[in-house]
């Protein structure tokens, strides 16, 4: 095999050097996510945020999404990046799965001018785009955001956060079929309730026709008792089965909720890994910190919590993602970093490998980031046989430069794991 | 929770009466001033759903601290874990995160400038220029440089080295931001960048390390503060011809009389919380009421300056929720309800204000009726 740029140089267990991925339009680089299928690793990334201009008198935006391609051996296989959205005003927060043929990306759209909403378009293993600027998932009067996808072994489950009650944020799913067709119009109301929202949604599936939802609720203070923190349910043929697999509703449990999302989940063997952000600013004290991961079952019980920064309290990890190795979850990270007590702190992208049961294979090893050059956004995608590519926004050393995606490979193949 | 609501109306109630002033030209929608006993407001949601986390977008379905959004500039407090800027455009009615990329340190265009983070000591020390250009802030994590963000050009510049001993700042309506120094030195900062020494302020009342909120009276060249911890004033000014203290609202000694806390009255036997805010509002060329919040207490005062009076916003029904409720501000009693306002006000055209406050992570609106 020739080795690119990404594993040149890589020992077993031990990340590869870094690399990046070519600019779209020397535009900034934001959000990337991953995923493999058909030997190609996929990244997409939001291409552009604010365009030039004075923001009195109006804010305008040129955020598109692209993609590029890199082969096993960690070369990029595209000169460019390829366009796969590039309608007007902004698009955001990618998330990519692959359903046996091709790869479906999703995001959030604000082309309409007024709110968010859901399209999703296909992209071949050759990098072609099906689906120029995408399929309408969900639109409609008020917000569809914040979509994630996975491949259920028959079909793309897509998933997001709605606001068509006016009220409170739902959530909604809807079924895309390997040939792009949308099974589910305007989607299927998977979880709401008549006073909080039901929101930031994850979710994941082993290919055996079912996939794992959870999401987190918030609503008014007063009413936080009654809030469950977060709630978990299954879904077949695009529809919910059962009340809810997994329902928290006390901090005792230190799972996800309305402080600590959003949540990245990834399916294994037997088990599911979801992990989530604790540095969201909250007021006086810390962030929740007491864990930041948690193994559920197939049944969607949870089985383990654990902190993937290790045991130091206080710790607080930013914008997860995971990934199945082929015997453990990789789970990427950003956190801010002081590199002395005094100095100022910048964000550095961490990874750690987890084994099904909840164990910590390595502890968190750090890929990238520094204060003159700082990592973060970061996404994980594995050929499930032990390779893994980290993918994250690069911030650049001078201001001319624009943010890179860098990625660094990791190939775990021969490293032990613990059951 | 309520340092956050400080930290930008720290920054938001500083530009009031200058932005104020610039609208002054624009038609009034009332003929009696927003200081007149009759004005009535009515309380609705402007930004933010009451969902933690970050989403931009529609203004009344975005998530996270939204306190601030109505203004041009405002923190994205969370900012999807970039530690940015946002800005809220009316003519689409959306905020978005426009400044900040990851959390460091780097000047230049929004897009790629970084940041290092704000916390409690934060407040007091950002402002917004008064034609809405600039937002000025010390970065506590990043050796407490100023930087300004320029919305214009988009663009990040630091302009001054180590302010860990500045304690406040406030701009005027010549473009210039007023610096105060812990040991009483006063920095004009103008326009163009250049710093200029003023008047060294008596320092009366010592300035505790989460600083000052100012208010510039600039027809009787004086800057009016409030401060936590203070031990014989809520509030007073410095006359800037001489740096010479004047107490204004006294703080009751323990044994002398006081009313109820938040009650209406006059300045002698005031009780109130000992942190807040302090701006002028429109309508007011005489700077005759000073409007002064504080903080946790879910309410707002204006101080009559000239006949020494406190007067309180309050419900003028029963405060069944914030959406729809009609408010005034009252001479005497204590308020019947609390608002969500106790950070200050963004003052708009036509005397309605943006309320500043911390909870439930949403912006509320006080739309002038009466």
């Amino acid at each position: 095999m020739t080795l690119g740029p990404g594993l040149a140089g890589m020992a077993a267990g031990e990340p590869s050097n870094e690399a990046f991925l070519p600019l779209h339009e020397e535009r900034d680089a934001y959000k990337p996510t991953a995923v493999f299928g058909k030997k190609v690793y996929f990244i997409a990334w939001q291409s552009g945020r604010t365009a030039p201009g004075d923001l009195r008198k109006n804010v305008s935006f040129i955020g598109d999404i692209v993609g590029c391609r890199v082969d096993k051996s960690g070369k990029p296989l595209d000169a460019e990046p390829f366009v796969i959205c590039g309608a007007k005003d902004l698009q955001e927060f990618p998330r990519a799965a692959f359903g046996g043929r091709n790869f479906l990306i999703v995001w959030q759209d604000l082309r309409n001018g007024k709110d968010w909403d859901v399209y999703a378009a296909r992209v071949t293993p050759e990098g072609k785009v099906l689906d120029p600027d995408g399929i309408l998932v969900s639109g409609g009067a008020h917000n569809q955001a914040k979509p994630r996808v996975t491949w259920d072994g028959k079909s793309f489950l897509i998933v997001w956060q709605d606001f068509r009650s006016g009220k409170w944020y739902e959530v909604h799913g809807a079924r895309v079929s390997p040939e792009g067709g949308l099974l589910d119009a305007e989607g299927v109301k998977l979880a709401s309730a008549d006073f909080h929202h039901c929101y930031a949604p994850t979710v994941a599936s082993a290919g055996d026709g079912r996939s794992f939802v959870l999401w987190v609720g918030s609503g008014w203070s007063g009413d936080g008792g009654r809030i469950p923190m977060a709630t978990g349910l299954f879904v077949e043929d695009g529809k919910a089965k059962g009340d809810g697999a997994y329902i928290n509703k006390s901090n005792k449990e230190h799972g996800p909720n309305e402080y600590a999302q959003p949540i990245a989940m990834a399916s294994g063997k037997d088990s599911y890994l979801a992990a989530w952000k604790t540095d969201s600013p909250h007021g006086r004290g810390g962030a929740p910190d007491e864990s930041n991961a948690a193994i559920f079952d197939f049944k969607g019980e949870r089985k383990a919590n654990l902190r993937l920064a290790g045991d130091k309290a206080g710790k607080v990890i930013v914008d997860t993602d995971v990934a199945w190795d082929g015997s453990s979850f990789v789970v990427v990270w950003h956190e801010f970093v002081r590199e002395t007590k005094i100095a100022v702190p910048s964000d550095v992208v961490f990874a750690a490998r987890v084994a099904p049961g909840g164990k910590l294979v390595t502890g968190a090893m750090r890929l990238s980031g520094e204060l003159k050059s700082p990592a973060s956004q970061a996404c994980v995608a594995s050929d499930g046989a032990g390779v893994s590519l980290f993918a994250y926004e690069k911030h650049p050393e001078k201001v001319d430069v624009p943010i890179k995606v860098g990625f660094r490979m990791l190939n775990a193949a021969d490293s032990s794991t613990p059951d | 929770m309520g340092a956050i609501a400080c930290v930008l109306g720290g920054a938001l109630l500083a530009t009031t009466h200058g932005e104020s002033s610039k609208s002054s030209d624009e038609p009034h929608k009332f003929d009696t001033p927003i200081w007149n006993p009759k004005a009535r407001w009515q309380i609705e949601r402007f930004a933010g759903c009451d969902a933690r986390g970050h989403l931009d977008g529609p203004r009344l379905e975005m998530e996270s601290f939204s306190p601030g959004v109505g203004s041009r500039a405002y923190q994205a407090m969370d900012g999807g874990g970039r530690y940015g800027f946002g800005c809220y455009d009316p003519g689409t009615g959306r905020g978005h995160l426009v400044a900040g990329s990851a959390r460091g340190y780097l000047d230049g265009p929004f897009s790629r400038a970084r940041f290092g983070g704000w916390d409690y000591v934060v407040r007091g020390r950002s402002a917004t220029s008064p034609e809405g250009r600039y937002y000025f802030f010390t970065d506590g994590y990043n050796g407490h440089v100023l930087r300004r963000l320029d919305y214009e050009k988009q663009e990040v510049q630091t302009l001054l080295a180590d302010t860990r001993s500045l304690k406040g700042m406030v701009p005027d309506s010549k473009g210039r931001l007023w610096l105060l120094k812990s040991d009483g030195e006063l920095i004009c900062l103008m326009p163009d960048g250049k710093a200029e020494k003023g008047t060294r302020l008596s320092l009366e009342e010592k300035i505790g390390a989460w600083g000052v909120s100012l208010a510039i009276d600039e027809k009787n060249a004086r800057i009016y503060a409030t401060t936590y911890g203070a031990a014989k004033w809520h509030v007073w000014f410095w006359d800037l011809k001489d740096g010479s203290f004047h107490g204004v609202l006294p703080i009751a000694a323990k044994d002398a009389p006081q009313r109820a806390r938040n009650e209406a009255g006059p300045f002698e036997g005031v009780n109130l919380y000992n942190e807040g805010s302090v701006s002028f509002g429109p309508d007011d060329p005489d700077y005759r009421f000073l409007y002064v919040g504080r903080i946790d207490t879910w309410t707002f005062f204006r101080l009559d300056l000239k006949e020494r009076h406190v007067w309180v916003l309050s419900p003028d029904g029963k405060n069944k929720g914030w959406e729809g409720q009609v408010v005034r501000f009252i001479d005497k009693g204590v308020p019947s309800g609390q608002l969500p306002c106790f950070g200050g006000g963004r003052w708009e055209e036509g005397g309605s204000f943006l309320g500043l406050s911390h909870s439930p992570f949403a912006g509320w609106r006080f739309k002038r009726i009466e």
